[in-house]
């Protein structure tokens, strides 16, 4: 089933264009990886997705419809945006920063009760987080409180999350963390489009690839047929190798490295690798 | 990962979150209290009881005489004054911690968008003009509102990030308001306007009488009312634009209801008592370090804070020497230390 559909989307800010002509569509329960050089575009269709910035053609379809035709409580109950590493200012409770994924759930003049607490404590707890939630958010680290905005989205109520760069600036634990986390949520129905700088990560858990470069569109689709060597090395102008080392497990090599790797060690390598050189 | 927790548990909120309140409340009733009985003429506690028995109540409880007397002391000098210095405490707090949530930054003052600057400037030309009392206060609000109409719409002539936008639109329609207050100044008559002038912008509560504090006060409260009523909202608006767009949330309406209510309560602090500084900065701070950020217990303790903080100013102001001071001057003296040191820890969660 089709969640999210992208329609030659074409946006610019002022008289640079940013995205041209970009069409793929999302089915539920995937979890989508955008891959691309800086300044490709990425944040921008991510936040074209959300419906927050107005198209100059083309259009989103969020259950076939158009994302700009949802008011946006009603946007908000469906899809949720983690943003990128936060600037937090105000040193609020964990558990208040969670509660706000309520508020498109009440109307103007209600305020939160005690289901709406047991709903973000739950969200905490599910993802193994429900111990922090007195905890100063400005005084928690980055991985729990990217665990923390994605507990938000769950609180929501949202089944489709749009997630900017969910792996920057966390350490390698805790990124192994997160993309189990993401994984184990996608198998629940939930669909997850997250932007990275990460192949591997692709190559880890997203079952679908969307590569942009320059606001275009250089590839899309399943996992495997995108992550390959030509289309990396247009992505990042850069040598990269991808390299099948089980039947179902892919890593990048670059080919800088590679050379290095696999001159005069041949004696020492598993079979897989040997193959690979 | 705590499995001391049940899943759908709801944990106690802080302790403090939760009898604080109260006990500023019961705070501010008692500091009321005794700054109606202190001044040139004290009354004894027990017979401000009485007379307010008998006042609210009509439960006569003394003689015509003595009652005539207390009733032009306390109803009609004091009660007024110490109302005033409530209202405005609790405004200028209110509307400081609401513009620190919504501007993202816990170092803005209510005065950000120019209300005060538009607010002073309009009271100086409403006596340049020697329009009468309700003339100059008339002016005065006037002036308020134009000065943040006019920030705002500097915002809008540009595009970029909204809140620094309305950051230099405030700037500048601040500086503008400014300028023309020196003009107001060096064109009044030196004798008599100036002074008086001079006077308004030191802050102070000699002028609030009952008609004025009773006819602020109406606003002031609904102000209040409608500021609190949106802290869930001004919590999510602190996490930024487009986090708050992607929860649902209205961020224009809303920003324009906030700054709507926060600017008509700060000019008419001015309308009843001049430039009363830091106070919006410094109470907003103390608020937070007792109750943390969260705007729904936040406003209302940020209300109770200020108000009790400017009676007992207030009580200093008129009690302290045989010449009132003026307010503005003291709260200042208060603030700018006191704003010094919470710099250091303001900065932490900052960048």
């Amino acid at each position: 089933m089709t969640m999210l559909k992208v329609k030659n989307v074409s946006f610019g800010y002022g008289d640079r264009p940013v995205l041209k002509d970009v069409s793929f569509s999302i089915g539920k329960g995937s979890l989508v990886a955008l891959l691309g050089p800086n300044g490709c575009g990425k944040t921008t269709l991510l936040k074209t997705m959300l419906g927050l910035l107005p198209l100059e053609s083309g259009e989103v379809l969020f259950e076939n419809q158009p994302v700009t035709g949802f008011d946006r409580r009603g946007l908000a109950r469906r899809i949720a945006y983690v943003p990128q590493i936060h600037r937090a200012s105000f040193a609020f409770q964990v558990l208040d920063v969670v509660l706000m994924g309520r508020i498109p759930h009440k109307g103007y003049w209600t305020a939160y009760n005690r289901t709406d607490e047991a709903l973000a404590m739950q969200a905490l707890d599910k993802l193994g987080i429900a111990h922090l939630h007195d905890r100063p958010y400005t005084e928690i680290s980055g991985g729990e409180r990217q665990m923390a905005l994605i507990a938000r989205a769950l609180c929501q109520g949202a089944h489709t999350f749009i997630l900017d760069e969910p792996a920057n600036g966390l350490d390698y634990g805790n990124q192994i963390k997160l993309l189990e986390q993401l994984a184990e949520l996608a198998t629940e129905g939930y669909t997850f489009v997250m932007s990275t700088h990460f192949p591997d990560h692709v190559l880890w858990v997203a079952s679908q690839v969307v590569m942009l470069r320059g606001g275009k569109l250089v590839a899309e689709g399943a996992t495997d047929d995108v992550v390959t060597r030509e289309n990396l090395c247009h992505l990042y102008q850069a040598d990269v190798q991808v390299w099948q080392l089980l039947e179902n497990f892919k890593i990048c090599v670059p080919e800088r490295l590679r050379s290095r790797l696999c001159d005069g060690q041949r004696n020492f390598m598993p079979q897989a690798v040997y193959d690979a050189c | 990962m705590s499995k001391v927790l049940a899943v759908g548990h709801v944990p106690e909120t802080i302790p403090a979150r939760r009898w604080l309140p109260v006990l500023l409340a019961l705070l501010l009733l008692g500091a009321v209290l005794i700054s109606l009985s202190l001044g040139k003429y004290p009354i004894a506690m027990q017979e401000i009881v009485l007379f307010m028995r008998q006042q609210l109540l009509g439960w006569p409880g003394m003689t015509p005489e003595r009652y005539e007397l207390l009733r032009n002391i306390l109803w009609e000098i004091r009660a007024p004054r110490v109302a005033a210095a409530v209202l405005i405490g609790a405004a200028l707090s209110t509307s400081g911690a609401a513009f620190q949530s919504m501007f993202i930054n816990p170092l803005v003052s209510p005065g950000l968008l120019g209300v005060l600057p538009g607010a002073s400037c309009g009271a100086a030309l409403g006596m340049l003009l020697s329009q009468g009392w309700f003339g100059v206060q008339a002016c005065c609000f006037a002036g308020g509102l134009l000065a943040v109409g006019i920030a705002i719409g500097i915002a809008r002539l540009y595009r970029g990030d909204r809140l620094l936008m309305l950051i230099l639109g405030g700037i500048i329609s601040g500086s503008l308001f400014t300028s023309v207050l020196s003009i107001v100044k060096y064109l009044a008559d030196p004798y008599d306007q100036l002074p008086a002038i001079v006077y308004w912008l030191m802050g102070g509560l000699s002028m609030a009488d009952s008609t004025t504090t009773l006819a602020v006060s109406i606003p002031i409260l609904i102000g209040l009312c409608g500021l609190m009523f949106m802290a869930r909202y001004l919590n999510v608006l602190s996490m930024g634009d487009e986090e708050a767009v992607s929860l649902g949330v209205n961020v224009r309406l809303i920003r324009a209801w906030l700054i709507f209510f926060a600017t008509v309560i700060s000019a008419l602090t001015v309308v009843v008592g001049g430039l009363i500084g830091w106070v919006g900065l410094i109470i907003p701070h103390i608020g937070r370090m007792l109750v943390g950020p969260d705007n729904r217990i936040l406003l209302p303790v940020c209300a109770l804070l200020g108000g009790l903080y400017l009676v007992v100013v207030d009580d200093v102001s008129r009690l302290l020497l045989n010449v009132e001071i003026p307010l503005g001057i003291i709260t200042a003296l208060i603030g700018i230390p006191f704003f010094t040191l919470v710099l250091k820890n303001a900065k932490k969660g900052w960048g």
